[in-house]
């Protein structure tokens, strides 16, 4: 008689199994020697669970359930109690056969028991009445079918043991755990989808960057041999904007699995490309909320693409820290994603940029990787002390395993400041004036503020060309607008652009001048990053004009103390050129925790540490992981208008079937909606969309933007839709 | 090894934890040293009595009363009637500086049933069952006024599980804490045993258990009467 375990395809349970261990002995073959915690008997503690984890899809209302589904006649059954069959194939396992240990019994029945993580915990009776009733008169005919042998005689104690579920209390033991039970879930879902679990073992990007580098003629700078060199070593590296950290990062990696992250979704698609095409390197693959829209766009085989990235099979993975670094969080089925790391290298750019609620969940997603074996490099502008500080206290970073370097060019001056204790509003002509020859770019702290600049702007007569950019566009005119603003600056065209801080690290454009409202110091060195990029200051006056009062954005998006801290340091280079050294040493300044002492940037990094250090596991699912992060960041809104425009869209994918066809209606949705942040949606919004578009809101808010021409002012949040009718 | 099983029920009962003096809590079970206290009343004792106990039991319901307690500022004094009620015409005071009170709220349990067994010497085991058949007051456990009911007492048999049975704990029991595996769900619990006096203050001699409740699989290396009983020899 046949066990199935998928209604797809009609596959077996021994099928299915197959193809696990199929996924094993590639995993195993591949990366082997990469797993520090992977010895021959956990190898082989991972067969077992491998071998056993579906057995208990044996039960008869689980059978049924796919003979309905592939019309198959039913099996008569007394019994009716449905159970969670990864319950059922821990009861299974013949413990008394296997001559294991205690710690490899709870190991292999942890991690059979909860491949599946459910909300309905294992209950006895229950297991008892499905094992004794029903799965004890198949065991004969499921031992033949599976090729194994089965438990003689239930016993009960597995499902007391599964109540006690590891916690990081258990020392090695837990991570062991992680290892074991992650890797199986990475078996489990590749084979699921059909596919290897592990893909291009043998493409290194060594040899990729190594030729592009040779073909565009870069010899390799400091950075890059230095990070070349401690390809076997966890690496901080400091280094400016501009010395090749994507080069430099490559090579570190070398031939091993890698995961790139960076915090913009839009600088990954950029990285993305320059790896795929430029270098020619096709075993990179991209994940992020986003990332299916944009390979939807560029590549044939998207779909594949999308999977083996989901899955962590490509050699070389970009993406977001809110994909694969969130395990902090112990949600169920963390153990994936940690383990996943266990083989790899792990890349942190621009960590600078994250809050410090973010910052501290990635020191303790280090610490967590280095306990798995996982290697790490962090490449950043400008490094908070205080990070650096906690990684040495938490002995993630010893002296023998790590090393760091800054990599600062002080050869070619590009910015003089001017400090102006003046409104940002109060320039507008001398802005003007500058725009009718050269490209101006206006930074502000809040989209509010660039509205409002706008509007005074387009009050003036003038011929300029003024753009704006922020982030309260739907996504399909934002992306309109950051194309228009790349040609623009490439092709030399004379204007204005008004933005928010949405520039700052995303969009790779070179300015000729910037005035800036003033913000924090790193943020705000970034944003130097925009204005000579790439140039040496080739006249006497300044480039960058800063403005200090009547800032905006204080102290919802910069911390009042830091700001204030940050002008004080800046003071001293008034009208003069501000080089990388000097930037990296008033970063520093800034962040040393004696400074930082009593200020809230502190409290929540240190509250957010306490957090994760003493977080009840397994609390959460994945999803309200994912939420608490972006929590803190926007939610999606439509206009009223935009809704009723499209809502045929909604009832398309009502009845649509097909998936393909239902990622793209979505897409097409997503692609009207606007990202804002909470706290300034709330007032705005009327009705969320009804499931699976729950994270959509309507607003009674009007809508401005002009595609032809590009112009506009994005939502207008104080606007209410009903004027119009 | 012989072994005299004891079922006994109380309507309330409080086996309250020492030092718990803000709020009369209970444990869940009484503690050895209670029911060897009881014991050693039964066989009217006035030494140490080599015994070793299993307890077990389940509650139906946990209560809260308010009660007025009574504390004694010295260590000796004049006799007075702990109990008021019912005496009647009887004035009764008491001098401040010797006794003081306090309501306090006193956890009870409520509807207890409790299997326990007792292994000794033979003819201590007969000794009790004479004194249960013959004896001329209630008996209590924990505190005096939460009678006990004696079910049932029964000379059985005991011997150790089989190493491949498995069995389901029927009660809640206190498992001395090197028979229980380190995943077994359970509370710890550091429960007195008997004492020697030092310096004039008791000494207690501690026993570490686990509290683990019904529906669990009973761990290797515990004992099993005649009649299918689990027992859970603390020593």
């Amino acid at each position: 008689m046949a066990f199935y375990a998928k209604s797809e395809g009609k596959e077996t349970i021994r099928e299915h199994t197959d193809r696990l261990l199929h996924n094993l002995n590639l995993l195993k073959d591949a990366y082997g020697h990469k797993f520090m915690l992977m010895d021959e008997q956990m190898w082989k503690l991972l067969e077992i669970a491998v071998q056993y984890h579906d057995v208990g899809k044996a039960n008869t209302v689980f059978q049924n359930k796919i003979r309905q589904a592939i019309h198959e006649s039913m099996l008569e059954t007394d019994v009716e109690t449905n159970v969670p069959h990864n319950y059922l194939s821990a009861g299974c396992i013949p413990l008394k056969q296997l001559d294991l240990t205690k710690e490899e019994e709870r190991l292999l029945i942890h991690a059979v028991g909860y491949h599946h993580e459910r909300d309905q915990l294992p209950e006895k009776e229950m297991i008892r009445h499905v094992l004794e009733n029903d799965i004890k008169q198949q065991l004969p005919q499921l031992s033949e079918h599976m090729g194994l042998q089965m438990t003689e005689k239930f016993s009960y104690r597995f499902v007391d043991r599964l109540l006690k579920r590891y916690t990081y209390h258990d020392g090695e033991e837990f991570w062991k755990y992680v290892m074991i039970k992650g890797l199986l879930h990475r078996l489990d879902h590749a084979a699921s989808a059909h596919m290897d679990v592990e893909r291009d073992v043998e493409k290194s990007v060594y040899i990729n960057v190594n030729e592009y580098m040779q073909k565009q003629g870069f010899h390799k700078n400091d950075l890059q041999q230095f990070t070349e060199q401690h390809h076997d070593k966890n690496v901080i590296a400091i280094a400016q904007t501009g010395m090749g950290k994507t080069e430099a990062a490559l090579l570190w990696i070398r031939e091993d699995k890698a995961f790139f992250t960076l915090p913009l979704r839009v600088s990954i698609n950029a990285i993305y490309d320059r790896i795929k095409e430029k270098m020619g390197y096709d075993a990179v693959g991209l994940l992020h909320s986003t990332s299916v829209h944009y390979l939807v766009d560029k590549e044939e085989n998207w779909e594949e693409l999308k999977q083996q990235s989901e899955h962590y099979a490509k050699k070389l993975l970009l993406t977001t820290i809110d994909q694969i670094l969130k395990f902090p969080f112990y949600y169920k089925g963390f153990e994936k994603e940690l383990a996943a790391m266990a083989n790899a290298k792990i890349v942190i750019d621009e960590i600078q940029a994250y809050e410090p609620r973010i910052a501290a969940m990635l020191i303790k997603a280090l610490e967590m990787i280095h306990h798995v074996g996982g290697k790490f490099m962090i490449m950043t502008a400008t490094l908070p002390t205080l990070y650096l500080e906690e990684l040495k206290q938490r002995n993630v970073i010893h002296d023998d395993e790590f090393v760091t370097g800054e990599f600062i060019d002080t050869d070619v001056h590009r910015h003089r400041i001017c400090l102006r204790s003046e409104c940002i509003e109060e320039t507008i002509g001398e802005m003007l004036e500058l725009g009718e020859t050269s490209q101006v770019l206006v930074i502000v702290n809040t989209v509010r503020k660039a509205m409002r600049l706008y509007d005074k702007f387009l009050d003036c007569d003038t011929q300029v060309p003024i753009y704006l950019l922020h982030s309260q566009f739907t996504q399909e005119d934002r992306q309109l607008l950051e194309k228009r603003i790349k040609q623009f600056n490439e092709k030399n065209e004379r204007g204005i652009w008004i933005t928010t801080q949405l520039v700052e690290a995303s969009i790779d454009i070179d300015f000729d001048y910037l005035f800036t409202e003033m913000s924090t110091l790193d943020s705000l060195f970034q944003r130097f990053g925009r204005c000579y990029r790439k140039r040496a200051l080739d006249h006497d006056h300044c480039n960058i004009h800063i403005f200090t009062e009547n800032i905006s954005g204080i102290p919802r998006v910069y911390n009042e103390h830091l700001v204030n801290e940050s002008i004080r340091l800046l003071e001293q280079y008034d009208y003069q050129i501000v080089d990388e050294r000097a930037k990296v040493e008033m970063v520093k300044q800034l962040y040393d925790r004696k400074q930082l002492k009593g200020t809230s940037f502190l409290k929540e990094f240190e509250d957010a540490l306490y957090m994760f250090d003493n977080l009840d596991p397994y609390g959460m699912d994945k999803r309200e992981a994912q939420q608490k992060l972006r929590d803190i960041q926007n939610i999606q809104i439509i206009t009223r208008q935009m809704y009723d425009q499209i809502e045929h869209l909604f009832e398309q994918y009502k009845k649509e079937k097909e998936w393909k066809e239902r990622l793209k209606l979505r897409m097409e949705i997503e692609k009207k909606t606007v990202s804002v942040q909470r706290y300034v949606a709330e007032k705005y919004v009327s009705e969320r969309l009804p499931k699976p578009f729950d994270h959509i809101y309507i607003a009674d808010v009007q809508y401005d933007f002009n595609r032809e021409q590009l112009k506009g002012k994005g939502i207008l949040l104080d606007k209410p839709s009903s004027n119009q009718y | 090894m012989k072994a005299l099983r004891l079922k006994l029920f109380q309507e309330t009962a409080c086996y309250k934890k020492p030092f718990a003096s803000k709020v009369a809590e209970t444990y869940p079970l009484p503690p050895y040293s209670t029911v060897k206290g009881m014991i050693h009343a039964l066989l009217d004792a006035n030494q140490f009595i080599p015994m070793r106990l299993s307890v077990q039991g389940t509650y139906e319901a946990k209560l809260l009363d308010y009660q007025r307690y009574y504390f004694f500022k010295r260590r000796e004094l004049s006799s007075f009637p702990l109990v008021l009620d019912g005496l009647a015409r009887m004035e009764f005071s008491y001098d401040k500086n010797e006794i003081t009170t306090m309501p306090m709220y006193t956890h009870l349990l409520h509807n207890v049933h409790l299997l326990i067994h007792v292994e000794a010497e033979e003819h201590i085991l007969t000794q009790i069952i004479h004194a249960i058949e013959h004896s001329t007051t209630h008996y209590s456990l924990g505190r005096w006024e939460d009678l006990v009911r004696i079910d049932e007492y029964k000379l059985v048999e005991v011997r150790e599980l089989e190493e491949d049975e498995t069995l389901t704990l029927q009660r809640d029991a206190y498992i001395p804490r090197h028979l229980l595996d380190r995943e077994t769900k359970s509370i710890p619990y550091q429960l007195n045993w008997k004492y020697e006096i030092v310096n004039g203050i008791r000494q207690w001699e501690k026993i570490h258990v686990g509290y683990v409740q019904k529906g669990v699989e009973a761990p290797e290396g515990v004992w099993i009467d005649e009649d299918g009983e689990l027992v859970f020899y603390h020593l």
